[in-house]
């Protein structure tokens, strides 16, 4: 008797439990299935998992092609969580992401995203592809950390590789309306703009340089920096505005 | 000039008053209506059906849902409860049910009763579902389990 009543409930239990290849969703207070409109919305503590990807949300809209099993896009929002199989978190007020070309968008206030060693954020959107490593950080307090730079700015784009199995920035674009910043291990770096390009291991700083080495604060109109032997050139553009090079005296 | 005044504002007041006694007997009445309905869609004996294996179909420009039951009870001339075995087919999904109020004059559907829904590759387990626009929109009610095969 109490054989046949576990062998019901083990069989009861996994009817409608998630295996392998299949996405089960969870919500609290229902789902409305718009059939026209190729889409269905999920509301309050909405949990999604799948071999790729686990969300939580409390409120969840589902954009789907063939029918309802063939979902195209997520848009999410309230307290979401979205976990991807291969190493992403990312955190916000809304996320929305398409399954197929792996885009994932995060708005709101203390935006995230970790992908391995690399960590996000803004108060406005982080957006990146996963497909091609394609990524924007925008607005304010927009920051990017790997573990050899850390950078501040208004807008952080570029994109990311996987080099045996770490993620490295191979180019990346920087702005800020008053200066954007580049922290290396041994430099602190300022300007309006930066650019690097992984390939030539340089990065450039445009307008309103600033570039502080252990106790020299250099200033200029642009920057050249030897990412590999961390050397470094800076100009001014006009005879007026000359290059400025400040010791700090240490009480050693 | 001052009776003139004086008339008005009992003309205004008397008009309140039976705006106000309308107000309040529409109010009453509308959910002894809703009411009524609830506790008759509940209570309905399983011993007298007024029809055996009852079928009805709701028309979008889409699709034809057909919508089976081993038994159902007019409430009114529109609205049937259907029950025992009651099956929405369409051909891009079938539901389940036990207990379903259908409107046949609106073409909707409604049940607070556990259902589940099956389409390829979807089932969805809820505490209830209501089918409005003429099939176009399910909402499914309660905790609610989805399973999508990929």
């Amino acid at each position: 008797m109490i054989k046949l009543l576990i062998i019901i409930l083990f069989f009861s239990s996994s009817i409608l439990s998630r295996e392998v290849g299949q996405t089960e969703i969870t919500t609290d207070e229902g789902i409305e299935v718009f059939q026209k409109e190729k889409y269905y919305l999920l509301k309050k503590n909405v949990s999604i998992i799948s071999d790729n990807f686990e969300l939580k949300a409390d409120l969840v809209k589902a954009y789907f092609d063939k029918d309802l099993y063939d979902i195209s896009k997520i848009e999410s929002a309230i307290n979401v969580i979205l976990k991807s199989s291969k190493g992403i978190l990312a955190k916000g007020d809304k996320i929305n992401f398409s399954t197929k070309d792996e885009n994932i968008s995060i708005k709101g206030n203390s935006s995230s995203l970790t992908y391995g060693n690399i960590f996000m954020f803004s108060q406005d959107l982080v957006k990146v592809n996963n497909l091609n490593g394609n990524f924007i950080i925008e607005g304010n307090e927009a920051e990017l950390k790997t573990d050899s730079i850390h950078i501040f700015g208004s807008l952080i784009k570029g994109n990311f590789v996987t080099i045996n199995n770490v993620k490295e920035v191979e180019k990346l674009y920087v702005e800020d309306d008053k200066q954007a910043n580049i922290k290396t291990e041994n430099i602190n770096m300022f300007a309006k703009i930066a650019k690097y390009n992984k390939k030539d291991n340089i990065i450039e700083l445009f307008e309103n340089v600033e570039v502080i080495r252990d106790n020299e604060i250099i200033t200029g109109d642009y920057a050249n920096i030897d990412t590999l032997n961390q050397s470094y050139k800076v100009k001014s553009n006009n005879s007026d505005k000359k290059v400025k090079v400040l010791i700090r005296q240490t009480n050693e | 000039m001052n009776h003139l005044l004086q008339l008005n504002k009992s003309l205004v007041l008397i008009f309140l008053v039976f705006l106000t006694i309308i107000s309040l007997i529409f109010f009453f009445l509308k959910n002894e209506i809703l009411l009524k309905s609830e506790i008759e869609f509940d209570t309905i004996s399983n011993n007298s059906f007024d029809i055996l294996n009852p079928k009805f179909t709701i028309n979008n420009e889409n699709e034809i849902i057909t919508i089976q039951a081993k038994n159902g009870n007019f409430l009114n001339q529109n609205n049937v409860v259907l029950e025992n075995d009651v099956v929405f087919k369409s051909d891009k999904f079938k539901i389940y049910s036990s207990k379903v109020l259908f409107d046949k004059k609106n073409q909707t559907a409604y049940s607070k009763n556990d259902s589940t829904f099956v389409s390829e590759g979807t089932t969805i387990k809820s505490k209830g579902f209501e089918i409005i626009d003429k099939g176009n929109t399910i909402q499914f009610y309660g905790k609610t389990k989805i399973i999508l095969l990929e």
